[in-house]
Parts: C-alpha cells; structure tokens; sequence
C-alpha cells in the first residue's frame, strides 16, 4: 500500500547520480512507493569567465542543457529498467536558479522525500560553477519531510 | 616739413629693419625607445626671453620660424622641451646657420633634436597602480570585468581633469589621448563578427556537426573525440570559442551520457582544442585581434605563420588526450549505433536551411575579403563589417533582437576602457619601462627574448585574463621588435602564441574553460581546478614547447 505523497530524486549523469538512483529505489522499496520523480534544473547561471560576468539567457543555451537533461532522464530511466524495478518515473524540468527552483518545488508540492546527489566539488569550482545545494539542506528540510543526501 | 619728412624716413627705415631678421628652428622629438612624442611644448629661448612657442606633433616633429625686430645673439638661444611625465630640459642652440633669404633679410636656421628622459610623477603612480588594480579585480573576480575597467578608465580621466588642472604632475592622459588610444579596428572586427555568429547559431549547423562527427566515427569514441577536436579547433579559428564550446559542448556532454562515459573524455579535448584553434588565424581569439591590428599583421600573416604549427599541436595533443582518457573511450558501449545515430539525426538537425546557405554564403565571402585584406590595404574589420550588414540584409534577422541579444556590448565596453587605461600607462611611463626591463633581460638576443615573451605570456594567460595582459605587452613587444635585429615579426607569433595556448592552462585560463565547466557541472560532472589543471597544464607546456621550437628553428 502506498505510503508517501512524492519521493524526487535531483538526477545527475555521474557516478554519484547512479548512487543517488540506488538509493532513491531502496527508499521507494522500504516505503512501498511505486512512483518516482526525476527532476532537473535548466540553470545556466554559470559564469561566463568574463569575470564575474554570467552567461547571457539565451535559448541556445537552454535548449542544450534540455538536451542534457533528457539525456540524464533517460539514463535514470534505463537504469531503473535495468534493475528490474516496476517503479513509474515523471520527470520534472524546471527553469532558472538550481536551489532557487528546488526550493520554490518543495514549497508547492508536498514531498516526502528529497533526495540530492552530492558531488565533491572545491572552493574555485563551487566558485565558478555555482548551484551549490550544501548550505540549503536546512532550508529544505523546513519544507521536505526527509533530505538525503547522497555522496 | 622738412623735419616730417626727415622723421617719415627714419621710420621706414626702422619699419625696414625691424624685419629683417628671421629665426627659424625645427627637430624632432623623441623617447628612449626612439618612438616620437607628441605635443611637446617648445619654447624658443634668447636667454630668458621667450621668442616662440609651438608643440611637436604626432611624429614628434615641431617648427617655428618668429620674424625678431631685434638682433640676435645666436649663442644665447635655447630650445625647452617640457611635458608632462618627462623632464623638462633647456638646451643649447648650437651650430646656428646665419643665411639670406631672398629678400636679403638675415635668416638664422637651427636644428635641435633631442630624447627626453622620463621622469617618475604621480601620474605614473596613479596609472600604475589603476593598471594593476583591474588586473587584480578581473583575476579574483570581484566585479565583472568590464565594470572594473570602467571604473579604472574614468578614475585616470577624473583625475587628470580634477587633480590634473591644478598640478600637471597629476594629469595622466587627455580625454582626446584616451579616445586615440582605442583601438576601433578591434571594436568594429569583434562586434561584427558578433552579429554573423549570432545569425549562424540559429541554423543548428554548429549541433549538427556534432551529430555528424559522432555519425562519421561509426561509433568509434576515440574517433569520435579525435573528429570533434578538429571540428571545434576549425570552428573556433573562425568564431569565438566560448560561443563553440556552448553550442558543441552539451551535444557532447549527451553522446557522453549515451554512451555511459565520462563526458570529460570528450570535453576536455574539446576545449583544448577550441583555445588552439583560436590560435590558428587572425580573428580566431582575441588576443590575435589585438596583435593584428596593433602590428599590421594580415589574415594570410597569420595563416601562414601559425596555423602549421597549430596544426602540429592539435595532432600532438591528440596523442596527449589518448594518454589521459584510452581507458575512458574503450569503455564507451552503444548496444545500437544506428539507433542512436537516428535519435542524434532528429535532435541536431539543421533548423533553417534557407539561413544556412545565406550564413555560408555570407561567411565565406568574409573570409575571402580577410585574405585579400592586406592587398587592398583594408582594415579586417571593414570585412567583419560588410559580411555581419550583408547578413543582416538577406537572413532578415531581426536587428534588435541580433544587438541585444548577441552583440556582447559589455565585452566592447570592456576593451574600449582596458585601451584607455593601457594607453595612459603608455603616457606615463609605465609601459617602456617594462620595454626597457624585458629588452635589458634578453640583450640582443632574439632566442632570448623568443623564450621570454612566450613562456612570459603563457604561465601570465593561464593565470589572469589574457585579453589585458597582451593589450599591455603589445607596446613592449613592438619595442622589442624595433630594436632587436632581425626580428621581424617573430615576437608577434611567440606573443600570440604563448598569450592563447597559456589559456588552456587551467581552468581559469580561457572563458571557453570556465562555460564548459560551467555546463559540465550541470550535468552532474564538475570538473575541478586540480583535474583540468592535470590535463591542461601538460598539454599546456607542451602546445608552448612545440611552439617555442617551431620560432627558434625559423618557423
């Protein structure tokens, strides 16, 4: 019997995604849920390395990182085909700032279960690259009933 | 009546004399490097009384001739030379010629040439420290660059216009200087060609040829990376790498993730690549845009000068990436070519047909107008210009969307006032001393300062910005052009090259770097300063090494 309203996992292609779908499966197994949603941010608020200048909105870029984002969605969902699950996937792609929309998300929907892949990643790239989650796991679990993270 | 007449006579006679005699002296004007300084004022000197006054001009030369109603004392006269940032001299009119000229008035002819020493001003400290200061708020980024330079450029010119009217010593360059100093070449080359990538993006072809370069591999993925470092080293010879690598590197993040590889095998190749294929021509990287325009050098220049060894460099590196990312590509598994080979076909395909033609049309004509730029002694830029308004005619793009949306107007801003700001620590002083420095390390000796310039620059450009290092080097390089012999133009290429492979250094070096990274994060696969640095740094020195041998062995 279901047990849970929704359990989303935040995708990445990595190795760290992979360990963040496995866990997302254990959770979906112990809670007995049967759906799962994988949910990417189209964020291209990166730097453009024109000091401290960011890449300009722009379709182009968007449209490739909707290309990404499909390519990671299909990944998840092969996997979990691979694994043998009957879990059911809806994927979520959201526009604009990564933590930003997470939060917005969370906000709207009544999620059970949040769990983000962590990937290790040192001053200058948190720096350059931005969309650092660390310092908003708090916030997320004032509005999410668990936060995993997965590193 | 008698008396009248009588004092009417002397009077002529003295209105007669009183012209009779004529001063004329010239010279020209120059600095310790033998380059020739405008608006220097000159005085005319007879002791301590003033007889003229004009200022040199932009060959440094200056000429007063001054009708004197009085005799001369030709071994009393001086010539002053005064402005601001050098010393103000007095010196000694000799070897006066005393002719007649046609009308018998006595003329005295004198020819002073002389080179003025610099001397250290509080405009030197201030144009000095504005200098370092943008360098070091563009390297950290503190504020965007184009902001850090604005401020620099409008604090020299406040200063100039506020301190710098009640002390001389204060003025560090006129707003007419500072306007000079703006390379517009530059400007008008980046803009344009700004406009005609920003058409072209809208084909897909640059999606496209990612699609093909994986449909030309047959599902090879060694090949297939091997194919995409030349597509985007060709791509980015002829269009700014950070827009290749934004439109080529989510394609390859994709086929990364389809095939369950680490999208850095492809990346990171890429990237090197697309910083050496700037290298390769004229408009390919900014830097280059600098040089050419600053040095005269033509697109065929370049072609011929650089892009063979650039062309050594991408096949040498290639081995390099198979080095760091074999294992990566043999692990690459596609259960179905085709399949995939179909999907990419219906993700990447050409958008716009009709746009395409007219972009090649248009791009092809541009590039035909920069090889024969130097015959028509043309200005690339003049091309740039008339391939992105023939682009803008027949695509019918919309204008206002193309200037707002893909003219980088806070890029321009940002050479314009990184001009100013170079061009008044050219004024002060600044820059030839740092000539006179580099040329005192390598004597005369051209391997010297081959090694010099280009190791100089590249450890410089993996570090910090490479556009405001090489705006500042390009007086120095000029100067040492000048006085080493036999340079020719060999100090150019070693400037270009070391200022453009320096950027793949880390991965702070290039902007292409950081928007990879950028879009590489986003997938889910960071990549860190360690790891670029890892891979970049060797293939880095390497570019540099074969670089360095190509020029010392006369390439």
């Amino acid at each position: 019997m279901e047990n849970c309203n929704k359990v989303v996992l935040v995708v990445k292609a990595s190795e760290v995604g992979e360990r963040g779908l496995l866990r997302s499966l254990d959770i979906l197994k112990q809670k007995n849920c049967k759906n799962l949603s994988l949910l990417f941010v189209v964020d291209h608020d990166f730097f453009s390395g024109a000091g401290a200048g960011y890449v300009k909105a722009n379709k182009t870029v968007d449209e490739g990182l909707e290309g990404i984002a499909d390519a990671i969605l299909r990944k998840m969902e092969d996997m979990i085909e691979e694994q043998g699950s009957d879990v059911a996937t809806e994927r979520i792609i959201l526009h604009g700032k990564t933590i930003e929309e997470i939060i917005k998300f969370v906000k709207e929907n009544v999620v059970d279960v949040l769990i983000i892949p962590k990937d290790k990643r040192g001053p200058i790239e948190k720096f350059i690259t931005g969309g650092d989650i660390g310092p908003f796991i708090e916030e997320l679990e004032s509005y999410v009933k668990e936060v995993v993270v997965v590193e | 009546m008698k008396k009248v007449l009588v004092l009417l006579g002397i009077l002529m006679f003295l209105t007669a004399t009183s012209y009779a005699t004529s001063l004329r002296v010239g010279g020209v004007i120059k600095n310790e490097h033998g380059v020739p300084i405008d608006e220097v004022e000159i005085t005319i000197l007879q002791g301590d009384k003033v007889l003229a006054h004009t200022a040199t001009t932009s060959n440094g030369s200056y000429f007063v001739e001054q009708h004197i109603d009085h005799a001369i004392d030709s071994k009393d006269l001086f010539v002053e030379v005064n402005k601001n940032t050098y010393k103000t001299e007095k010196l000694k009119l000799t070897d006066i010629l005393e002719s007649k000229d046609a009308d018998g008035d006595i003329v005295y002819i004198g020819t002073k040439n002389y080179t003025m020493l610099r001397t250290i001003t509080p405009a030197f400290w201030i144009s000095l420290i504005i200098l370092i200061g943008i360098f070091v708020l563009i390297s950290f980024e503190v504020f965007h660059r184009t902001v850090a330079a604005l401020i620099g450029a409008s604090l020299l010119l406040f200063v100039s216009y506020t301190l710098g009217t009640f002390d001389e010593s204060y003025f560090v360059i006129s707003f007419e200087e500072a306007i000079h100093a703006i390379d517009f070449n530059v400007i008008f080359l980046l803009m344009s060609m700004m406009i005609i990538v920003g058409v072209m993006k809208k084909t897909g072809i640059f999606q496209w040829l990612a699609y093909k370069s994986y449909a030309m591999s047959k599902g090879n993925v060694f090949k297939l990376s091997v194919i995409l470092m030349f597509v985007t080293a060709i791509a980015s010879a002829f269009l700014d790498n950070v827009t290749t690598m934004l439109l080529l590197a989510p394609v390859s993040i994709e086929i990364a993730i389809m095939l369950r590889i680490n999208p850095f095998s492809l990346l990171l190749p890429e990237v090197l690549a697309s910083n050496m294929g700037g290298t390769a021509t004229l408009i390919g990287d900014p830097p280059n845009i600098m040089i050419g325009s600053f040095a005269h050098l033509t697109f065929n220049d370049f072609v011929i000068n650089l892009t063979p060894v650039i062309f050594i460099i991408l096949v040498v590196n290639v081995f390099v990436m198979k080095f760091y990312f074999g294992k990566e590509y043999k692990k690459g598994k596609v259960d179905n070519v085709n399949e995939l080979l179909e999907k990419l076909k219906e993700e990447y395909k050409i958008t716009d047909a009709k746009l395409l033609k007219y972009s090649l049309f248009v791009l092809g004509f541009v590039i035909l107008l920069f090889i024969t730029h130097g015959m028509l002694h043309m200005e690339p830029s003049i091309a740039a210009m008339a391939g992105a308004a023939l682009i803008l005619l027949i695509s019918g793009a919309d204008i206002s969307e193309i200037m707002e949306k893909e003219v980088e107007w806070a890029t321009l801003v940002f050479f314009m006032m990184l001009f100013i700001i170079v061009g008044a620590a050219v004024e002060t002083g600044f820059i030839s001393m740092i000539a006179t420095w580099v040329k005192d390390l390598s004597g005369n000796s051209m391997v010297l300062a081959i090694i010099f310039v280009m190791w100089v620059s590249a450890f410089a450009s993996a570090i910090v910005d490479n556009i405001p290092f090489t705006a500042t080097m390009l007086p120095v390089v000029a100067y040492l052009s000048q006085t080493i012999p036999h340079a020719g133009n060999t100090l150019w290429w070693a400037l270009s090259l070391g200022a453009c492979l320096g950027g793949n250094g880390t991965l702070i070096g290039a902007s292409a770097n950081v928007v990879t990274a950028g879009l590489a994060e986003r997938a889910g696969y960071p990549i860190t300063f360690g790891y670029f640095l890892k891979v970049g740094g060797p293939a880095m020195i390497i570019s540099v090494i074969i670089s360095m041998v190509w020029l010392l062995i006369g390439g």
